[in-house]
């Protein structure tokens, strides 16, 4: 209470809110300062792509037997690693793997034009449409082999150097000028040439024109038709679609049978694969059904090596599998893995299972951008395997 | 300026009583001076290498097994090939063994000089060049696969021709940094390699290239009348005989002594 009089003698009433003015200042500074050296833990960013360990444990499920079973996923399996730094990202080293698939660095995004922006070295994504017209975006799991190349610069040191001195040496020949003239003669030369081609001209001769005639025949036969409502269908709701009062007794007479049901036996109303509920109306002839459709397109893919280790001149064939697990169809499915430096593609080594345009770009690593272009909308629960192989350099 | 004195000295008494917060004031600026530092790029530190490859032979090694981790006491594979016709032999108990082959495959302790010795060089037939291995770091393959990836060290033509015209070759073996590596491809028994230029340190120009693992140097060195001495063979440390044919999970550590040699 003393220091508060104090202060207010001394007219210093604005040293309080302006201390804790600076100490929240401090506070916010502190609270958006950031480490550089953080380390990186597994990319859980692409949403719903599962992770490595998440595709190791996917293989197990059916996949049509498409998969090798000594598919590489990009992870060794627990007790079967080699030491590594703890709080270290894996794999490790990063020099000694040569890695494919996922999505480094900033997120790729698609243009209107489905050109592809920020895609880099070691990507692979699949991009999609869905039917509300948005273009979406998912990459693969990584995959990471074992295929560590050794290089080597030299140096050499020694006494490469050499310095001499010799005297100066005067050397003075005379020479006498000297003239010469060379007269030459003018002289004329013909040639004769004899005429080497004719030209001529020639009329046409004859000319016919033959045109058959055409005759036209189209017999169309008698046609029987049936239908009609039976007798017991002659009601206007049957007909028209239209309810009337006058009809609506006879409809229960003829539905009491359907009144005694209980709501487990009763009718089962399913659209498009959704269980339908009651929007207007009882158990009744004329009830309406509705469901509510939520759009949630989606797209996995997995990709996996034929091999964990390899050495410089190895064949590895690699396999990439998505499928729709959307509730829509999607279309314009396209699959782009843009290899890294030391992997390079073996020409006319792709396959895949659905029909697709393939196209291969040369990349800034002096590889390919592989890119298949799925000419079908992929129906939900569909799916296509990709194979290819590469040559580690 | 006497009345800025007198409104200092004012606040000087206002903070005296609150001494809570004036160590919190501190603490905070404290953390904010610690903010800034760390807030500096690191394009503005100027890289200090502590190595270089004039420094002698074994110094590279004894820092890295200081640094710690799985250094000390692991025995890392390599293969070592000189040109065809040569015969390349390492030191053991003392003295170079007699196996007439140029191309060798070994396991050494990391930190470790081992001496050998180049004989048979076609067209210098009876010229004898002693070069050094160190290993300086080791690689990180899958367990039980250790001896599929050996470092590979490989002398040349050149190297011999250079080392017997009194010139001293120093080459710097590296693990190449995928995303920076040649896109060019690799054909068995071949080795991306170049010369640094003048002045440059193959140590560092490597260590811009990838990660240096091993230190080969050729010199005009002989030993003397006496032969060769232990200090010559750098105290002829132990390595291990990296078994033929398909490896096994054994991993590559100096249980078995039979075959360690010594």
């Amino acid at each position: 209470m003393k220091f508060r009089e104090y202060r207010t003698k001394q007219g210093l009433t604005w040293s309080t809110w302006w201390r804790w003015t600076m100490v929240a200042a401090g506070a916010i500074v502190l609270c958006s300062c950031r480490t550089s050296a953080r380390p990186i833990a597994p990319s859980t960013s692409s949403g719903d792509i599962p992770l490595a360990n998440t595709v190791a444990n996917d293989l197990s499920i059916p996949t049509n037997g498409s998969l090798p079973p000594t598919a590489w996923s990009g992870q060794y399996p627990p007790g079967c690693r080699q030491w590594t730094p703890p709080g270290i990202s894996q794999p490790w080293p990063k020099d000694e793997y040569i890695c494919d698939g996922g999505d480094h660095g900033r997120p790729i995004r698609i243009d209107s034009d489905w050109t592809v922006r920020g895609i880099q070295m070691e990507d692979t994504i699949a991009h999609f449409d869905t039917l509300d017209g948005r273009t979406l975006v998912k990459p693969s799991n990584k995959v990471c082999i074992y295929a560590p190349r050794f290089g080597s610069v030299r140096s050499v040191l020694g006494a490469d150097g050499f310095e001499g001195k010799e005297s100066l040496v005067r050397h003075d020949i005379p020479t006498r000028i000297a003239t010469e003239e060379e007269m030459l003669l003018a002289n004329t030369t013909l040639q004769q040439t004899q005429t080497d081609r004719a030209v001529g001209s020639k009329r046409i001769a004859a000319q016919q024109l033959n045109a058959p005639g055409l005759q036209i025949a189209n017999d169309l036969g008698l046609i029987e038709a049936h239908g009609g409502e039976k007798p017991y269908e002659n009601l206007l709701s049957l007909q028209d679609g239209m309810y009337e009062q006058a009809e609506l007794a006879e409809l229960a007479m003829r539905t009491e049978a359907a009144a005694i049901w209980t709501i487990d036996k009763g009718v089962q109303v399913i659209l498009d694969g959704t269980a339908a509920k009651i929007a207007t109306g009882d158990a009744r002839a004329q009830a309406t059904y509705a469901i509510d459709h939520e759009s949630k397109p989606n797209l996995r893919m997995i990709k996996v090596a034929s091999t964990d280790v390899a050495q410089p001149g190895q064949i590895i064939e690699f396999t990439l599998q998505f499928e729709n697990i959307g509730n829509e169809p999607i279309g314009n499915v396209t699959i782009i893995d843009n290899l890294t430096t030391r992997l390079e593609y073996v020409p006319d080594s792709e396959t895949s299972s659905l029909a697709a345009d393939f196209i291969t770009t040369r990349n800034e690593g002096d590889s390919l951008i592989l890119r298949w272009e799925i000419t079908d909308p992929v129906s939900p629960g569909e799916g296509s395997t990709i194979h290819f192989k590469c040559r580690v350099r | 300026m006497v009345y800025l004195l007198r409104r200092l000295r004012v606040a000087m008494r206002v903070f005296r009583p609150l001494r809570c917060e004036r160590l919190a004031a501190t603490f905070v600026l404290c953390q904010m001076a610690i903010c800034l530092t760390m807030a500096v790029p690191s394009s503005a530190q100027v890289v200090h290498y502590r190595h270089n490859s004039e420094m002698p032979p074994g110094a590279i090694g004894t820092w890295q097994l200081q640094r710690g981790g799985p250094l000390p006491g692991y025995f890392q594979p390599a293969t070592i090939s000189a040109p065809d016709g040569c015969a390349v032999s390492l030191a053991t108990a003392g003295t170079f063994d007699d196996l007439q082959v140029h191309s060798r495959r070994a396991a050494f302790l990391i930190g470790q000089v081992y001496r050998l010795k180049v004989t048979q060089i076609p067209l210098h037939e009876g010229v004898e060049v002693f070069p050094t291995i160190e290993i300086i770091d080791r690689i990180y393959p899958p367990a039980g696969r250790e001896f599929e990836f050996p470092i590979q060290i490989r002398i040349t033509s050149d190297d011999l021709r250079q080392a017997m015209q009194g010139r001293l070759v120093t080459r710097v073996i590296y693990v190449e940094d995928p995303r920076s590596a040649l896109p060019a491809a690799e054909r068995p028994n071949q080795q991306y390699a170049f010369d640094v230029r003048k002045g440059d340190d193959p140590l560092q120009v490597a260590d811009t290239l990838g990660r240096p693992v091993a230190i080969l140097r050729l010199g005009a060195r002989v030993p003397g009348p006496q032969g060769a001495t232990a200090r010559f063979l750098f105290g002829c440390p132990v390595w291990m005989v990296i078994p033929e044919g398909r490896p096994t999970k054994r991993a590559a550590n100096a249980e078995d002594s039979r075959k360690v040699h010594q």
